[in-house]
C-alpha cells in the first residue's frame, strides 16, 4: 500500500523540479496528481493547510479541533458580511470536511455550456470520467435504513406532495459505513515516489518568464523554530487547482492570465439557508447521516432551468444552534428539541453574480449579493422546504430568517415572503463556491480553455470549480474530479 | 501674550491632544474594517506613530501661526503636553477596546452560567471563553476587528444609553456595569430590535458556536457527539 509522501514542517528550504507542480490538493488536485503519476509524471503538491489522516480525524475528539480542517476556521464572509462562504483547508481540500455526495452536472447545464460558451465537452468524455471517478472513490447510493429519522420526514413530505425525490449518492462504503474523500481514493493510492506532498506551505510567488510559468515560490513557517523556509519548484507544467476564490486569488496576486480582466469574475456561490421542523415525537437526527436525501422537483434537474434543490440535512449542535433564531435561554429551550427536529438547506442555483478581488493586503475578497431573481427562488425554496415538512406530520418549522420565523401551518406560508430573502434578511452559507476563472472558447471573455489551459500562459492550468462557466445547480464535487479527469487525460497526451 | 486667554490654549491643548489619539485608534479600526486591510490594530499600532508625529506637526504649525508671540520654551512645552496627550488617548482608547475580549467573556457567561454550582456548566462556560478567542485569532483580520469593535459598542456607555432609552429605561453606565438582570435585559432589548439584531446574530453566531462546540454542554441536549462523527467519517 503506497504511503503518502508529505512534509508538514520545515527546518530547510527545498528545491524541486517534477514534471508538474500543483497548488491545492482538494478534489481536483487529488485527482490530477494520482492520474499523472499514474503515466508517470512526477508530481509536486502545494497546500496551504495541514495534512491529517482519517486515523488522525477519528482520533480528534474536540470538535474545536476539527475547525482545523476550514479555511480561517470555516469564517470567510463576503465583503458586506452577507454570505459565509465555507471551504476546506487540508490535505484533501474540502472533499475531507463535506459530505461526499455526488450529482453528475444536469444536462441542461451542460447544453448551457456548449451554446453559451462553445465547451464541447463530449458526453462520452464526460461520461467516462464519471465512471472512473464513481469506481475509485466509490460512490453508493444511500440506502434508507442507514441514513436516520430526519431524512425520512423529507422524503415523507415529498412522498405526500408527489414531488421528484430520491436517496443521493455519496462517497461512501456502505459496508464500513465510511466516507470517501479525494485524498485516501486517489493521494494516498499515488506513488509515493512521484507525488510529494508539501503541506502547510503557502504557493505565492509564480514566476512566469517567455510566456511559461519558470518558477512557484511557497512559503513555510517552522512554529516552533520562528524561521520560515521557501519550497521552491521549477515544473515543466503548473496546474492551480486551490479552489474557487483561493485560485483566482493567486491569478490576481500574481498578475496572471488576466489581460482581459476577467479573473476573479462570474463567481458563484449556491447560496444557500435552512429550514428546521420539530416534531413531537424523537427522531434523534444525530444519530444519522448529515446528509442524504433530495427533492429536486423545482431543480434544474426536472424543469431545464435554474431553480433549487432541497437537501436533507443534520448538524452537530454548535451549528445547530446559529440555524435556530433567537439568543440566550430562549435558544436553549430550542437546543434542547435538538432530538425532535429535521433539517433541510435550500441550495439556489444562482446567477454568476459575484466578484473576487484582492485587498489592500493582497488577500481576497468576495463581493457577492443575492439578483432579485436568486432572492425569489430562495424565498420558493423555503415555502417549498417548509411545506413538504408539514406534510410530513411538522409541529411547527422555522426558516433560516435572521428574525425569528416560526410557521405552524402552510397557511402562514405567506410569512416566509413578508420576511423576504434580501441582505439581512436570511442566514445564507456558501458551501459551493464556483466561477471565477471562467473556461470557455473565446479568449476575450474566459480565463482558461476547454482543457482548462489559461489562454494566456502555454504551461498553465487551472482545474478546480472555478473554471466552472456557471453555477451547476447541483453539488459539485463529482463533476470537479471528473473534469480533473478529462483534463489529466489531455495533459498525458499532449505533453512529454 | 495679552491677546490670547492662555488658559484657553492650554486647555485646547490638552483636550485636542487627547482626542487625537483616541479617535486616531478608533479611524484605524474603522478603517481596518472598512478597507479590509490585513493589519490588525495590534500591528497599526506602530502606524499611530507617524499619524502621531503628522498630528503634532499640524498641532505645531497651527499654534506658531496662531500665537505669534510665545517664547520658545513656551511653545516645546505645550507641543510637548500635546504629544503626551496624543499618547494617554492612544493608550487608553487601545485598552477600551482591548476590553472587547472581556465583554465576549461576559456575554458568554451571562447567556450560558445559569446555575453557578453547576461545576459542567462551569466548565462548558470557560471552554466556550477560550474557543471564542481561539477562533477570534484565527478569522481574517478585518472580520475579527469587526466583531472586538462590535463588541466594544456593544458594551459602551453610548449603546447602553441609547438601547435602554428605546425601552423606556434611563442607564448611563457601560455593559460590564451593569447589574445581571439589567445586563439580560440590555441583551434582550438587542435581540428584540429590528436595527440591532442583526448585530446581535453575529456575537450569537460566535459565542453560540463556541460554546455548543463543547463536550460539556452536550448531556443537556441529549446529544452523545456521533453527529459529529458522522459529519466528517460516516
Amino acid at each position: 500500500m503506497p504511503k503518502l509522501n508529505v512534509e508538514t514542517s520545515y527546518s530547510k528550504n527545498w528545491t524541486e523540479s517534477p514534471d508538474v507542480c500543483i497548488i491545492g490538493t482538494g478534489a481536483a488536485g487529488c485527482v490530477l496528481a494520482y492520474e499523472l503519476s499514474e503515466k508517470g509524471k512526477t508530481v509536486v503538491m502545494l497546500e496551504r493547510g495541514n495534512h491529517y489522516t482519517v486515523d488522525d480525524i477519528r482520533k480528534i475528539v474536540r470538535e474545536e479541533d476539527l475547525s482545523k480542517f476550514w479555511k480561517n476556521r470555516a469564517v470567510f464572509l463576503s465583503r458586506n458580511y452577507s454570505v459565509n462562504i465555507a471551504q476546506g483547508e487540508c490535505v484533501g481540500g474540502s472533499t475531507i470536511i463535506n459530505y461526499g455526495i455526488c450529482f453528475e452536472i444536469p444536462q441542461a447545464v451542460l447544453s448551457y455550456w456548449n451554446v453559451a460558451f462553445g465547451l464541447d465537452i463530449a458526453s462520452r468524455d464526460l461520461q467516462d470520467a464519471y465512471n472512473q471517478v464513481r469506481e475509485k472513490i466509490g460512490i453508493s447510493t444511500l440506502k434508507e435504513e442507514d441514513a436516520g429519522e430526519s431524512h425520512k420526514k423529507l422524503q415523507d413530505g415529498c412522498k405526500k406532495l408527489g414531488y421528484s425525490s430520491g436517496w443521493m449518492d455519496k462517497a461512501y462504503d456502505s459496508a464500513k459505513k465510511e466516507k470517501h474523500n479525494a485524498m485516501t481514493a486517489y493521494l494516498e493510492k499515488a506513488n509515493p515516489e512521484r507525488v510529494k506532498v508539501f503541506a502547510n506551505c503557502t504557493a505565492d510567488k509564480v514566476v512566469v518568464k517567455n510566456n511559461k510559468v519558470q518558477t512557484i515560490k511557497g512559503f513555510t513557517y517552522n512554529e516552533q523554530t520562528k524561521q520560515s523556509y521557501t519550497v521552491t519548484v521549477n515544473p515543466k507544467i503548473a496546474i492551480i487547482s486551490a479552489g474557487p476564490i483561493a485560485s483566482s486569488e493567486i491569478l490576481l496576486r500574481n498578475k496572471l492570465a488576466n489581460s482581459n480582466d476577467q479573473v476573479g469574475k462570474h463567481l458563484s456561490l449556491h447560496p444557500s439557508t435552512s429550514v428546521i421542523a420539530m416534531f413531537d415525537d424523537k427522531i434523534n437526527g444525530d444519530e444519522g447521516m448529515a446528509m442524504a436525501y433530495y427533492c429536486d422537483e423545482f431543480s434544474v434537474r426536472k424543469t431545464n432551468k435554474p431553480g433549487f434543490m432541497i437537501e436533507s440535512v443534520f448538524v452537530p449542535p454548535s451549528q445547530f444552534s446559529i440555524a435556530i433564531p433567537s439568543f440566550g435561554e430562549k435558544n436553549y429551550e430550542y437546543m434542547k428539541k435538538y432530538n425532535h427536529c429535521a433539517m433541510a438547506g435550500i441550495l439556489v442555483h444562482d446567477e454568476p453574480s459575484g466578484t473576487i478581488s484582492l485587498n489592500w493586503g493582497d488577500r481576497a475578497v468576495v463581493d457577492y449579493n443575492l439578483s432579485t431573481m436568486d432572492q425569489y427562488k430562495m424565498l420558493d425554496g423555503l415555502k417549498e422546504t417548509a411545506r413538504i415538512f408539514f406534510r410530513a406530520g411538522a409541529r411547527n418549522v422555522i426558516t433560516g430568517h435572521i428574525k425569528e420565523t416560526v410557521l405552524w401551518n402552510e397557511t402562514e406560508l405567506r410569512l416566509i415572503e413578508m420576511r423576504g430573502a434580501g441582505m439581512g434578511s436570511l442566514q445564507i452559507q456558501s458551501v459551493h463556491p464556483q466561477g471565477g476563472n471562467r473556461m470557455g472558447n473565446d479568449p476575450s471573455n474566459s480565463v482558461v480553455n476547454p482543457n482548462c489551459r489559461t489562454h494566456e500562459i502555454e504551461n498553465l492550468y487551472v482545474c478546480d470549480a472555478s473554471v466552472f462557466p456557471t453555477s451547476i445547480g447541483v453539488n459539485p464535487q463529482f463533476t470537479i474530479m471528473a473534469i480533473a479527469t478529462i483534463v489529466s487525460k489531455h495533459i498525458n497526451e499532449k505533453y512529454f | 501674550m495679552a491677546e490670547y486667554d492662555i488658559l484657553t490654549i492650554i486647555f485646547s491643548t490638552f483636550i485636542s491632544g487627547y482626542l487625537a489619539g483616541f479617535m486616531t485608534v478608533k479611524t484605524n479600526h474603522i478603517l481596518v474594517i472598512a478597507l479590509g486591510k490585513i493589519w490588525t490594530s495590534g500591528n497599526g499600532q506602530q502606524r499611530y506613530i507617524p499619524v502621531g508625529a503628522a498630528i503634532s506637526a499640524v498641532y505645531l504649525g497651527l499654534l506658531i501661526s496662531v500665537v505669534k508671540d510665545f517664547e520658545f520654551h513656551f511653545y516645546l512645552l505645550l507641543f510637548l503636553a500635546f504629544v503626551g496627550l496624543y499618547v494617554a488617548g492612544v493608550k487608553h482608547s487601545t485598552k477600551r477596546f482591548g476590553d472587547s475580549i472581556e465583554i465576549m467573556e461576559k456575554i458568554i457567561e451571562l447567556t450560558y452560567l445559569l446555575d453557578k454550582n453547576d461545576e459542567k456548566q462551569k466548565q462548558a462556560v470557560s471552554d466556550a471563553q477560550d474557543f471564542s478567542k481561539e477562533i477570534l485569532m484565527t478569522m481574517p483580520p478585518s472580520i475579527a476587528e469587526a466583531l472586538l469593535l462590535l463588541f466594544f459598542f456593544f458594551d459602551s456607555a453610548f449603546a447602553v444609553f441609547f438601547v435602554n432609552l428605546i425601552n423606556g429605561r434611563f442607564t448611563l453606565q457601560r455593559f460590564i456595569d451593569l447589574s445581571k438582570n439589567e445586563q439580560r435585559d440590555y441583551i434582550e432589548a438587542w435581540a428584540s430590535n429590528p436595527f440591532l439584531f442583526v448585530a446581535i446574530q453575529a456575537i450569537k453566531g460566535l459565542i453560540g458556536f463556541s460554546y455548543y462546540t463543547g463536550k460539556n454542554t452536550w448531556d443537556g441536549i441529549e446529544y452523545n457527539g456521533k453527529m459529529l462523527r458522522n459529519s466528517y467519517l460516516a
